[in-house]
């Protein structure tokens, strides 16, 4: 332990009265500032997000400290621990009670019913949003769970976000849609794409791809249809954000390096962590990126 | 005069192939009939056959003049009990217990359940372990304890019951053995049961038996006393043996 | 057996206070943290009709919907799922079979895959409790008819194999199910296979209870029968038991039993194999007392894992039938090396 001296001592004492005194200043400039907003939105709501993807929206309207419980996806997007509800089609009703939530935010998968009937019956307000599959039904979400959080300013300033962005996005799509599979790499079960009813299939749509897949849900291919079909561009989900399930990919399957997107280097990983629940901004995010790399 | 038992015409058959052929046979109440027969001779065919368990492919039998499938099971099972040569039990029942399921068709309050089940173990020499668990017994103990349970079964019959016994001594050692037919030849005599037991001790069906069944090949080869029945010259006819026949002191015929 | 005469006079006495226990722990425990006297008022005031409790409206929500009706489902489930297993461990003169044996867990699976897989997630709600129950039946029905002969009798070795081999074919279609299964139907699927008391409906509430109380007094009017059955078939049948029937109308009745628990609950392993086993051990295999005793034991250890899974990691949930193995395994290993001695003399 350092020696302190008396002259060290009072420098500390009047680092610390100053310090103290711009902290009171800080403190009623921030009061100052939190009671002007409060006029605007003035009700601190105890909020319960069992989607990934509601939990996303409310983080980015600026609700993320309202947020006192989340099931399992949403944890990995929230910046601190909140209480964990597990997964969100086994939701423990006394476990939701408990918390005196003043809303619970789900998808139309959350469940089991009876819980759902238990929170009806202790009144608490829940609204469930479809899991959305085009920026369209993302924006629907987005106004009616701002409605209920009183943050409609806040939701019309990320929606005009969201179309300047979707905008941008198209300029870069080439006129001619490639054609596109998205794969998850399921390691010895080989390997399954994405059909017509998946958030894969939406992230090839807002990429202006053609999905090479017809039929609905992921269903498994083998290397060989794979190479028959001959995509222009193969998306490879990853479940982490290392994105290396691509390279994984290929050096696994060599053949596929002389395939069409293999010869382009277009063969890319995606963040299958953002496609979870259905399209949603983190989903925007990862097709600007990719648009990015590809086009 | 009634009989408890009758065979009538009996034909029994088993895959297509006539196992046994009895013509006539009958038992009387407090008649203890030894069956015997070499290895094969249809013996068990003919417990199966009484017990319902097969089906005659002609013939009928009578259990006090009324055919055995007429019965109701309940009822048959009051008045015909079976003793099997082994057990399948492997469940820790104890001895006692296992001699209280012979009361299932029975409807015994519980006292006289207990004081009945205590006079059959005593009765066969089982008491002294009716607590030790079944499966711990040696094979003639447990043969002695299901007799209990059999002779508890029709311990409650109107009419007096018949009990079939396979081999009942083949566990015993010798002093239990006689102690055992001694027992049953007591309950036909004096209780009016009606035996019916396969044996293969010659001697033993002489001594105790009232009656001989000879079993061969699927025929009722002799029936009738022992002393007539079982002569040098049948047993040599019979199991193809020709033994010696003895005379003792106390004026029995013996056969080695 | 000095030792079995003590704990035959225990049993009832301490089988039920375990029981009572385990109500009061699964009413008062829970991820809210309440008065647990009060908690106990409030189901005295739902039942009675009397205004004891001093919880607010919010907390006897939690108490008289949620905790009362799972404590009930727990106990009517524990119960059902126990005295299935002493019957079909009696019936197959088995002390380690278990009733998936006929087939009825295996169809139930079946059943809830299908309608998990195939049907919307709106629809399988209702449908998979619908489909598990008839899968399950219907399966146990094809089993016991594979194992029947042309003169009608039922051939326990059979009936094992045919058992055996639906499991085989169930399993094989289950697996093109999870093969063709979206990523949610998956989970859903792997957590239906874990069992779990949370999603029942208050019908499947009453239905399980019914079906409990029906299934306690049949088979205990079966009870000396069973016990006859154990000697062999030949010798029930010559105690004047009609064995054919007997096995029949057990089959069937087990079947609907762990059918119904299964759709109520998913699968909750190693009550109905542990539960009347250890009863047997301590107490003997008396029919007669196995049953409400193994009912009774069977309520008292679900009660405790439910009262486990929820308080475990809350407010989340475990799915009670991961408690029950996690715990029953082990017990299970440890009960066989305490009778391995006795079993191999068997």
């Amino acid at each position: 332990m350092p020696v302190t001296n008396d002259k060290n001592m009072a420098f500390i004492m009047i680092n610390k009265k100053i310090a103290s005194l711009l902290c009171s200043f800080l403190v009623l400039l921030l009061s100052f500032s939190i009671s002007s907003l409060a006029l605007a939105e003035p009700i601190n709501h105890r909020l319960v997000s069992v989607d990934g993807n509601a939990t996303e929206i409310l983080l980015r309207l600026g609700l993320g400290k309202q947020i006192v419980a989340a099931d399992i996806t949403s944890q990995a997007l929230l910046p601190e621990q909140v209480e964990n509800l597990g997964y969100h089609r086994t939701l423990s009703a006394e476990g939701l009670l408990q918390l005196h939530p003043d809303l619970v935010i789900g998808s139309n998968h959350m469940g089991p019913e009876p819980t759902i009937s238990a929170l009806k019956k202790a009144n608490i307000p829940i609204l469930q949003l479809h899991s959305p599959t085009s920026l369209k039904q993302l924006e629907i979400n987005i106004v009616k769970l701002a409605s209920r959080v009183n943050a409609d300013s806040s939701a019309q300033k990320l929606i005009k976000q969201i179309d300047k962005r979707q905008k941008s996005l198209l300029k870069k799509l080439p006129e001619k849609k490639p054609s596109m599979v998205f794969l998850l790499d399921i390691g010895e079960r080989g390997l399954s794409q994405a059909g017509t009813d998946t958030t894969g299939d939406s992230l090839i749509q807002l990429l202006g791809g053609k999905n090479i897949s017809q039929f609905s849900g992921y269903k498994s291919i083998s290397v060989e249809a794979l190479l028959a079909v001959n995509p222009d561009i193969i998306l490879v989900g990853s479940r982490s954000d290392s994105l290396d399930s691509a390279k994984k990919l290929v050096e696994r399957q060599p053949l596929l390096q002389h395939s069409k997107a293999g010869k382009n280097n277009n063969i890319v990983s995606v963040n299958a962590a953002t496609l979870i629940a259905g399209l949603s901004l983190g989903a925007l995010a990862e097709a600007e990126r990719l648009a990015d790399r590809l086009y | 005069m009634m009989t408890s038992l009758t065979l009538q015409h009996l034909n029994i058959a088993h895959d297509g192939r006539s196992i046994l052929n009895i013509e006539h046979a009958e038992v009387e109440p407090g008649e203890f009939i030894a069956v015997l027969g070499p290895n094969g001779a249809g013996k068990t065919s003919l417990f199966r056959a009484i017990t319902t368990e097969w089906k005659p492919s002609s013939g009928s039998i009578f259990l006090h003049d009324k055919n055995v499938d007429n019965w109701s099971r309940r009822e048959r099972a009051k008045h015909l009990g079976i003793l099997p040569q082994a057990s399948q039990l492997t469940f820790p029942f104890s001895a006692s217990e296992v001699v209280e399921i012979g009361a299932t068709p029975l409807s015994l309050p519980t006292d006289e359940l207990v004081s009945q089940t205590r006079f059959w173990m005593e009765k066969t020499d089982t008491w002294q372990f009716a607590d030790r668990l079944f499966t711990s017994l040696s094979g003639g103990e447990r043969q002695r304890v299901q007799l209990a349970r059999i002779l508890l079964q029709v311990s409650q019959a109107k009419k007096p019951p018949v009990v079939l016994l396979d081999e009942p001594t083949s566990a015993q050692d010798l002093g239990q053995q006689h102690h055992l037919l001694q027992l049953v030849r007591q309950l036909s005599h004096e209780a009016h049961f009606s035996i019916v037991a396969i044996l293969h001790d010659l001697n033993q069906a002489t001594r105790y038996a009232d009656k001989i069944w000879l079993l061969n090949q699927g025929k009722m080869y002799a029936q009738g006393l022992p002393q007539e029945i079982l002569t040098p010259d049948t047993v040599s006819a019979v199991w193809g043996y020709l033994p010696e026949k003895l005379v003792t002191q106390a004026g029995n015929n013996v056969l080695i | 057996m000095p030792y079995q005469t003590l704990f035959r006079k225990l049993a009832w006495p301490f089988l039920g206070t375990l029981l009572v226990i385990g109500i009061i722990l699964s009413l008062t425990s829970g991820p809210m943290k309440l008065s647990g006297w009060q908690s106990l008022l409030t189901v005295w005031d739902g039942v009675f009709h009397t205004e004891l409790s001093r919880l607010s409206d919010y907390e006897k929500v939690v108490i008289w919907d949620l905790r009362w009706p799972r404590t009930l489902l727990a106990l009517f489930i524990g119960a059902l799922l126990a005295i299935c297993g002493a019957v079909t461990q009696g019936l197959f003169r088995n002390p380690l079979a278990d009733p998936g044996i006929i087939g009825v867990s295996s169809g139930a699976g079946l059943g809830a895959a299908l309608a998990i897989v195939i049907f919307p997630v709106s629809f399988s709600v209702f449908a998979t409790p619908v489909a598990a129950f008839v899968g399950g039946l219907v399966t146990s029905l094809l089993v016991y008819r594979l194992a029947q002969s042309s003169q009608g009798n039922t051939s326990v070795l059979i009936l094992l194999l045919a058992g055996v081999a639906v499991a085989a074919f169930t399993g094989a279609v289950i697996g093109f199910m999870t093969f063709i299964a979206n990523d949610q139907a998956l989970r859903d699927l792997t957590l239906w296979g874990m069992g779990s008391l949370n999603g029942a409906t208050p019908f499947m509430l009453w239905l399980s209870a019914l079906c409990c109380l029906c299934l306690l007094v049949f088979y205990q009017y079966c009870a000396k029968a069973l016990n006859a059955l154990l000697l062999g078939e030949a010798e029930a049948a010559h105690l004047g038991i009609d064995t054919e029937r007997l096995k029949r109308q057990l089959i069937i009745a087990t079947a609907i039993g762990i059918g119904i628990a299964v759709s109520a609950s998913g699968i909750i392993g190693f009550i109905s194999l542990v539960v009347p086993h250890l009863i047997r051990m301590t107490l003997g295999p008396d029919h007669q007392r196995l049953l409400p005793l193994s009912a009774i034991t069977g309520a008292a250890l679900l009660l405790l894992a439910d009262v486990a899974a929820r308080v475990w990691l809350a407010p989340a949930e475990l799915p009670v039938g991961l408690v029950t193995a996690l715990i029953g395994a082990p017990f299970f290993v440890f009960l066989l090396l305490q009778q391995r001695q006795r079993l191999s003399t068997l």
